[in-house]
């Protein structure tokens, strides 16, 4: 199963909370996650591994965005 | 309702009369609930003594010990002894003692006021003197404290230091002391 | 990994636990077979913390409590037995209202040092005085003071808050300027969340963040509003959110919480309580 999760323009906690919302959704599969600032993108890789899932890749563009791809099998 | 400190007093301890040099003694005991109640018997037998703060050598935590004009030692004792309060040691002072705080804050919230003690605050419901609320304080005694004193008023045998055992518990007597210097029932 | 809050109730007879608290029906904290009031204090603390929680995931944590009115020998339990237990199973600890005892801390502070990798370490209340009695300040991770308590913090004299000296509890004393003190005597932990009028949150000695709004007024005489945002903060802690943040954050939620509840000075924190998740909810958006 996968799921995007559009957090920008949010800020903490809301980022940490749809990932978590998101987590438990999905169960297993992939988790796509666009935050907008890097205290947010830790926030949301930490609160992730703390629930155990695994970050594939963390995409940092020009314009701000990160991209966090998370994956639980 | 207003959120402003509207009150600011601040006292100062004067040191002890001079006596044969001036010289201080002070008691120590196990625990601070033991100070507290000789401090009480203390002062009921007329002696003028004060709460003070240890020498750092003598700091083991949540500490206070009583001061006391060194020539008194044996009146004092034997005050002590007939209420069978015994402390662990009396020792001449030849240190600088911390001091207790002796400044208040107070919040006026319109039907109620908040009087602040370092780190305790009592608040009551001015129409009937009902405490209404204990906050701040870090030392276990602290929501003991509150659980005894909320819902009943500042008329009532009740003062902190019968239930109080810790600094914290002892700060909380000080601000009831001032609440009751600015609401007198 | 989970978390641990360590403190006490009121209740003299209440036995040393150590498990899992939750919230029952009757919004009492269910630790084990027992149910406690949440009306100040830890229990306060805890029930924030496993509100919070909630929403992240983590609806309990673990605890370790025991009765103590006063006279430390609760505290003095759980100092010993903290000696004994495993303490790196745990991400974080928050200590909170503990007998303020230095030979206790310095157990505790032993059995800490003998892991590999120290938990976050969080102290309020009778811990964190107690901490900076030791000398110790410098190593935790968060300290959550009030402003009479950061002026306790500042006075490299006072061993407790009730011999702070006077002309750091005044009014106009400049709260930078107290920061100050408490970091050059190095009796600060590396973050300061502060809680006021103006809830200021320091990292390593500067002033990161200010909230003020909303503004509840009433929120000071009501026993447990500083106790909820050290329980808010640890929840953030234990979801991975970063220190500054989770800070600030604690300290917006827990206003919003009050603003929500609408409370007077005779409100009890239960009654705020019930709006956190709210609270929590909104934040952010």
């Amino acid at each position: 199963m996968e799921k995007e999760v559009d957090a920008r323009g949010l800020s903490c906690p809301q980022p940490v909370l749809m990932t978590f919302e998101a987590i438990q959704q999905v169960k297993k599969g992939t988790i796509t996650i666009l935050v907008d600032n890097e205290t947010s993108t830790e926030n949301v890789m930490r609160a992730a591994q703390s629930k155990g899932w695994t970050i594939l890749a963390v995409d940092k563009a020009p314009n701000g965005v990160n991209t966090i791809r998370i994956e639980n099998k | 309702m207003t959120g402003f400190f509207e009150r600011f007093r601040k006292t100062k301890v004067t040191p002890q009369p001079a006596s044969a040099g001036g010289r201080e003694g002070i008691l120590v005991f196990s625990h601070t609930s033991e100070v507290i109640a000789a401090e009480a018997c203390l002062k009921d037998a007329g002696f003028d003594v004060r709460v003070m703060g240890p020498p750092p050598a003598l700091h083991t935590g949540c500490d206070l010990v009583i001061a006391f004009p060194l020539i008194l030692q044996l009146e004092v004792t034997q005050a002590l002894r007939n209420r069978r309060i015994v402390p662990l040691q009396v020792v001449p002072v030849d240190n600088v003692l911390l001091e207790p705080v002796s400044l208040f804050q107070t919040v006026d919230y319109g039907a109620y006021r908040m009087v602040r003690a370092a780190n305790m605050k009592l608040t009551i419901r001015k129409s009937d003197r009902t405490i209404v609320n204990v906050s701040g304080g870090g030392c276990p005694d602290v929501p003991y404290l509150a659980e005894q004193l909320i819902g009943r008023k500042m008329s009532e045998d009740i003062e902190p230091k019968r239930y109080g055992k810790t600094l914290c518990g002892y700060a909380l007597q000080l601000a009831w002391e001032e609440m009751n210097r600015q609401c007198p029932g | 990994m989970s978390w641990l809050i360590v403190g006490t109730v009121p209740k003299e007879e209440f036995p040393l636990v150590h498990e899992s608290a939750s919230l029952d029906k009757e919004r009492l904290l269910r630790v084990g077979p027992h149910h406690i009031p949440v009306a100040r204090g830890t229990p306060a603390l805890v029930a924030a913390a496993v509100l919070a929680g909630s929403l992240f995931g983590n609806p309990s944590i673990d605890v370790l409590l025991v009765g103590d009115t006063g006279r430390g020998r609760g505290s003095d339990r759980i100092y010993r037995y903290f000696q004994t237990m495993d303490s790196s199973r745990y991400e974080g600890i928050t200590f909170h209202y503990l007998q303020p005892d230095i030979d206790g801390h310095n157990r505790v502070w032993a059995a800490l040092e003998c892991n590999a990798k120290k938990p976050i370490l969080v102290a309020d209340a009778g811990f964190m005085y107690v901490a900076k009695m030791s000398g110790y300040a410098a190593q935790y991770d968060l300290f959550t003071p009030d402003a009479g308590e950061l002026a306790f913090l500042a006075d490299e004299k006072a061993p407790h808050p009730f011999y702070t000296r006077g002309f750091l509890l005044q009014t106009d004393a400049v709260l930078s300027d107290l920061v100050k003190k408490a970091y050059s005597h190095h009796n600060a932990a590396r973050h300061l969340l502060i809680k006021g009028k103006t809830d200021v949150v320091v990292a390593s000695g500067r002033i990161v963040t200010e909230v003020s709004d909303p503004c509840v007024p009433e929120l000071e005489p009501i026993g447990g509003t500083g106790d909820t945002v050290t329980g808010i903060a640890t929840a953030l802690l234990h979801a991975g959110i970063e220190m500054t943040d989770a800070c600030r954050t604690a300290a917006v939620t827990n206003r919003m919480m009050g603003k929500l509840a609408a409370p007077d000075p005779a409100s009890s924190i239960s009654d705020l309580l019930r709006f956190l998740p709210q609270a929590l909810e909104r934040e952010g958006r």
